[in-house]
């Protein structure tokens, strides 16, 4: 099965790394959807087939929770797999999340083996082409 | 809380950062006079600031000359620096001070109520010498593979 994947970040560069590290990591990838923040991805879901989103907190107009909430609300949405990539790294705000539904969370700065580790607990193993080096995190393509 | 403590909490959540989003080793250093001082006198600046609040409110900027943020944005992307647009330098240093404040408060207390707000661009005004002399706070030259970089904090 291919993913089409959704990609939520008000930064179009962290966009792009994301993105690219799930590609360079083998993951069947049908389509990459991209929003700025919440209200522009529940525009996106409402009229693409999306199998995964990938969602930033802090952002303008609807934040990355406001998101989560609007789409468990949504019956054609909840069952959609959230995972959050974001700066907010405590405990309680990760709590939060996991309460609120979301499958996995991903603090940044993030390495892309976390991105990686993370998206095979919930699509399954890349096909590990992407040589990913633990001491600094950086991707050979 | 003790400011001296928040700033190496700042200092350590910019190595991490830059060590680990940017693959720069870097240096931190306690800024006692002209935050500009190490900057290169003729190159264009750009700022960012984040706002917080809750637990503990305020602000912090980081301030890069472009060839930092050219150079930086480069190897945050894994593309060409010549082909580096003002949008991704922008979303870049946002993105930097974003980073930085987030992973500095998630070191200081890991339950602690403290909202983020957007990270935005620093105004040309702000920007300008006189503006700069004014920031308050303490501040901290970073010593980076390209070159020196100034975040400031006001808590």
């Amino acid at each position: 099965m291919s993913y089409n994947i959704l990609v939520v970040d008000d930064s179009s560069s962290i966009r792009a790394i994301i993105k690219k590290i799930i590609k360079v990591s083998g993951f069947d990838v049908g389509r990459f959807l991209d929003a700025s923040d919440g209200l522009a991805a529940l525009s996106v879901l409402q009229t693409q087939q999306v199998d995964l989103v990938l969602t930033d907190i802090n952002m303008p107009n609807m934040n990355g929770m406001e998101l989560i909430e609007s789409m468990n609300r949504a019956e054609n949405l909840a069952g959609i797999p959230v995972v959050v990539v974001s700066t907010e790294g405590s405990d309680k705000k990760m709590k939060e999340a996991l309460n609120k539904g979301a499958v996995g969370y991903v603090k940044k700065p993030f390495v892309p083996e976390e991105i990686k580790r993370t998206l095979n607990k919930i699509i399954g193993v890349g096909d590990g082409s992407a040589n990913f080096d633990a001491d600094d995190g950086a991707i050979d393509f | 809380m003790d400011r001296q403590i928040l700033m190496q909490m700042m200092a350590q959540s910019i190595s991490n950062v830059f060590e680990t989003a940017f693959f720069q080793s870097v240096e931190a250093r306690t800024i006692d006079g002209d935050i500009l001082s190490q900057m290169p006198p003729s190159e264009k600046l750009t700022g960012a600031c984040l706002a917080f609040s809750g637990m503990l409110s305020g602000r912090a900027c980081i301030l890069s000359p472009d060839s930092w943020l050219r150079q930086t944005t480069a190897d945050f992307l894994g593309t060409d620096a010549q082909a580096i647009t003002e949008i991704q330098k922008q979303d870049t240093i946002k993105e930097a001070i974003n980073m930085i404040v987030g992973h500095m408060f998630s070191l200081i207390e890991t339950s602690a109520d403290i909202k983020l707000g957007i990270p935005a661009l620093m105004s040309d005004t702000a920007l300008s010498r006189e503006a700069l002399k004014r920031l308050k706070g303490q501040a901290l030259h970073i010593f980076t593979d390209y070159g020196v970089v100034v975040t400031a904090f006001d808590a």
